[in-house]
């Protein structure tokens, strides 16, 4: 297969506003790729670009080969796309949903039905195919978008913010449904603000910040690159002036925390009490994307 | 009360964008009415023979407007917006978080719409006097007969649409309702011409429902007509009964869509 | 798949909705016999007979055959207004198809077919029932469905076309407020000669004049070359607010 995904300085702005800044990005065929950052970060409208929704400003984008701007009808045909807002058919039932968007795709009506009993089991909404959509839980209706999505058997499946808002069982459902996908050898793209599910799905992924990519690879590569393997939080009373700095350690001073990295965080402990600088509290854990996404840019994925 | 009161204030600044628009049209679209319906159909009409009571046919239809438009109001208003307020945009159901009741809530929603109605009515009469139709003082009451006929429609009917907001159904019955009881209300309220001149049937139908009282007492508050004191008080009376059914209603209903 | 069909997978989407709520499509359908009735008789006792072009008519046979016009424009703005916004604003409705590998323009058509369908529909029954109600005079009158439509797909796209600038509901206020004029003071009540010569030609240059004018010729039998005129006008505005509707929604929609 084609590459799903190749760009070169994808750039996008709306008036003086710079969206995407000259982004580099090629994604294989199989595929489960994540684009992480903050709210603004240009995830979104990358997305919009890939999609072919939105026509690129400058740069280069192709998707299978192709040029969004020329050959948009036969790339949406191999596209599944799940958009961050809900804009499911209020009006019409779960299984009429994902039937009537199959028909877009030139779907006869005996294949589109075939194709929603097949993905209601999917999605696990088969004794809600025909119930309201209005009815549906925010799980519930974020599994039959994914489901909608699937109805032309695509070669790449777009999902933006897959989980916002959603409460942590739910997000643990839809994982699980999109890993299946991923087993399947579906190429995924999506984006999220949610270190834990990049880490959960992909492959590979960007950090984006500002419209620029400020580091990629392997979760487990990111963390090894830029961050150390543990981090040691701890807490002081507002008003203990403590000085760690004199000890050489790597700090990150949150408002309520901070945060230390190093590669043994019981050690690091002990040293802290030896020294008289017990702390009110502290917890040691591994390091994750936030941390990589906080040593990159300072700030903070999700505020 | 100063409960309904803040609950006003807030509406008040929800919509001062929309405020503007909302005395245009209450200026705009009668005067439209008015020299459509008034002036253009009234070159046809033969005032003597179709026995109005009136000089022009202008001077009959000009004041029934005004009350068929705040019945108008009152029906649009609590339809679609209203359910929007109960449902997704939340701002009925924040309301009932603060010590506001939803009885309190609906009364101040119904006379949210009937403060508007007042409004609409009061702009009208520029272009009622601009046609030289008003004879007489009592003029000046006739927007608050008319914010009363809007009352009479906005309560029950915000009563239905809390009722569909409830049982989470869809608004599929709202547009039905605008064209198969307030259109047809509409154009036989009495506004246009006597309802005398309708069937038995309709005509004793006209009578039951509010609009045509509305119209009724507005027209004799503003132009000298048969319309004796008992006459008027019962057509107000007609008003307040709809209004106060509709608001017993409505409390019942708002209630079981907030879920409080 | 044949491009031509693409704008129809939203007519199907629309029938299965409907099929449901069927008594939507009924009250829709009545309409202009309440307007007949309330306005063309209740005011027909009042106001007696009118004289149209050299013959004398009853209220009733003078407004029934505009109203077929009228409601076409009324039923075409209502339904490229409110659903119009609905699905392009709030629900995300079209930018969901726009995800498939149909286009702006296929949505576009896809709504105007079916609104054209439903007020075809609409037109036939009233006009069906205009003639059995003995208002209808000339054979011409079985083009008066068509006609309807004309005026239905020229208002559609001007509805649509200045939905697309609509920032929230309360905006349909003044939208209307544009529009109902244009119902009252098109002829559809009264004839053109009632309003003093200054003030004609600004009736004429109105889009529902030209429909009203063409079907209350048709049911009469009094069609001439005019009819030529009304009808480049109205295709003129179905051409014109095509290109300007899909402009703005790809404007709004691909970003």
């Amino acid at each position: 297969m084609e590459q799903p995904i190749a760009a070169a300085g994808l750039t996008k702005t709306f008036g003086d506003f710079t969206a995407v800044d000259g982004i580099d990005l090629t994604i294989e065929p199989g595929e489960s790729f994540a684009m992480l950052g903050p709210n603004g970060a240009g995830k979104s409208s990358t997305m919009r670009m890939v999609s072919t929704v939105s026509p690129i400003t400058s740069g280069s984008l192709r998707i299978f080969g192709m040029d969004p701007h020329v050959d948009g009808p036969a790339i949406r045909d191999r596209l599944g796309v799940v958009a961050q807002e809900n804009n499911l058919d209020d009006e019409l039932s779960v299984v009429e949903n994902i039937i009537l968007y199959g028909r877009y795709f030139g779907l006869s009506w005996k294949e589109a039905r075939a194709k929603a009993t097949e993905l209601l089991g999917f999605a696990q909404l088969e004794d809600r195919a025909d119930a309201r959509v209005t009815s549906l839980s925010g799980g519930m209706k974020r599994r039959l978008a994914i489901a909608r999505a699937l109805v032309n058997d695509p070669d790449l499946v777009l999902l933006d913010e897959p989980t916002t808002g959603l409460d942590p069982q739910a997000r643990h459902l839809l994982w699980q449904r999109l890993y299946e996908l991923k087993e399947r050898g579906v190429t995924l793209l999506l984006t999220t603000h949610y270190m834990d599910e990049a880490e959960q799905l992909a492959d590979r992924l960007v950090v984006m910040d500002h419209g620029t990519i400020v580091a990629q690879g392997a979760p487990a590569e990111l963390i090894a690159e830029h961050v150390t393997r543990e981090v040691l939080e701890v807490r002081y009373p507002p008003e203990a002036e403590i000085d760690l700095e004199s000890l050489g350690l790597r700090l990150e001073s949150l408002t309520d925390r901070i945060l230390i990295y190093t590669d043994d965080g019981e050690a690091t402990m002990t040293e802290l009490v030896n020294s008289g600088r017990t702390p009110s509290s502290s917890l040691v854990r591994r390091a994750s994307l936030e941390d990589v996404f906080l040593a990159l840019t300072g700030r903070r994925l999700v505020e | 009360m100063t409960l309904l009161f803040h609950f006003w204030e807030h509406q008040f600044w929800r919509l001062r964008s929309s405020f503007r628009a909302t005395i245009v049209s209450g200026m705009v679209g009668p005067l439209m009415y008015l020299l459509g319906i008034g002036i253009g159909i009234g070159s046809q009409v033969d005032v003597q023979a179709a026995d109005l009571g009136t000089g022009r046919y202008v001077d009959y239809v000009g004041p029934g407007l005004m009350a068929a438009a705040a019945m108008q109001l009152g029906a649009t208003e609590s339809l679609w917006d209203t359910a929007a307020s109960l449902k997704w945009r939340g701002n009925y159901v924040s309301a009932v978080t603060t010590p506001l009741s939803t009885a309190q809530l609906f009364v101040g929603h119904a006379s949210w719409i009937g403060f508007r109605a007042l409004i609409g009515g009061t702009v009208y009469l520029v272009p009622l006097v601009l046609f030289g139709i008003p004879e007489r003082p009592t003029t000046v009451l006739a927007p608050f007969v008319a914010a009363l006929t809007a009352t009479a429609f906005a309560a029950p009917i915000s009563a239905w649409s809390g009722h569909v907001v409830s049982k989470g159904q869809t608004e599929q019955s709202f547009p039905m309702i605008l064209r198969l009881v307030i259109l047809p209300m509409y154009l036989f309220s009495g506004a246009f011409y006597p309802i005398e001149q309708l069937p038995l049937l309709l005509e004793w139908v006209a009578r039951v429902l509010p609009v045509w009282h509305g119209v009724e007492l507005v027209r004799g508050l503003i132009i000298d007509t048969d319309l004796s004191f008992i006459g008027g008080l019962t057509h107000l009376a007609v008003l307040v009964a709809y209004t106060g059914l509709g608001m017993l209603a409505g409390a019942r209903t708002f209630t079981k869509a907030l879920g409080t | 798949m044949i491009a031509f069909l693409l704008p129809w997978r939203l007519v199907e989407r629309n029938v299965i909705f409907y099929k449901r709520n069927p008594v939507v499509l009924l009250s829709a359908a009545l309409e202009p016999f309440i307007f007949l009735f309330g306005l063309g008789v209740g005011l027909g006792k009042i106001v007696g007979d009118v004289t149209w072009a050299g013959e004398v008519l009853t209220y009733p046979e003078f407004v029934a055959p505009a109203l077929v016009a009228s409601s076409a424009m009324n039923g075409a703005l209502f339904e490229m207004s409110y659903n119009f916004y609905f699905k392009l604003k709030e629900s995300g409705t079209f930018e969901a198809i726009l995800f498939t590998p149909l286009r702006l323009s296929h949505i576009y058509d896809g709504e105007l077919v079916w609104a054209m369908l439903r007020g075809g529909i609409y037109s036939i029954v009233f006009v069906v029932a205009l003639w059995v109600f003995g208002l209808l005079a000339s054979p011409w009158a079985v083009f008066i469905p068509l006609v309807a439509l004309l005026v239905g797909l020229a208002f559609a796209g001007l509805a649509s076309w200045a939905t697309t600038y609509v920032r929230h509901w309360q905006d349909f206020d003044l939208f209307f407020l544009v529009t109902q004029p244009l119902f009252l003071l098109s002829t559809t009540f009264f004839a053109l000669d009632v309003y003093p010569e200054w003030c004609r030609p600004i009736v004429q240059a109105t889009p529902l004049y030209h429909g009203v004018d063409l079907t209350r010729d048709l049911a009469r039998g009094t069609v001439d070359v005019s009819a030529f005129g009304h009808l480049g006008y109205l295709l003129a505005m179905v051409a014109i607010t095509r290109v300007l509707a899909v402009r703005r929604l790809a404007v709004l929609l691909q970003n």
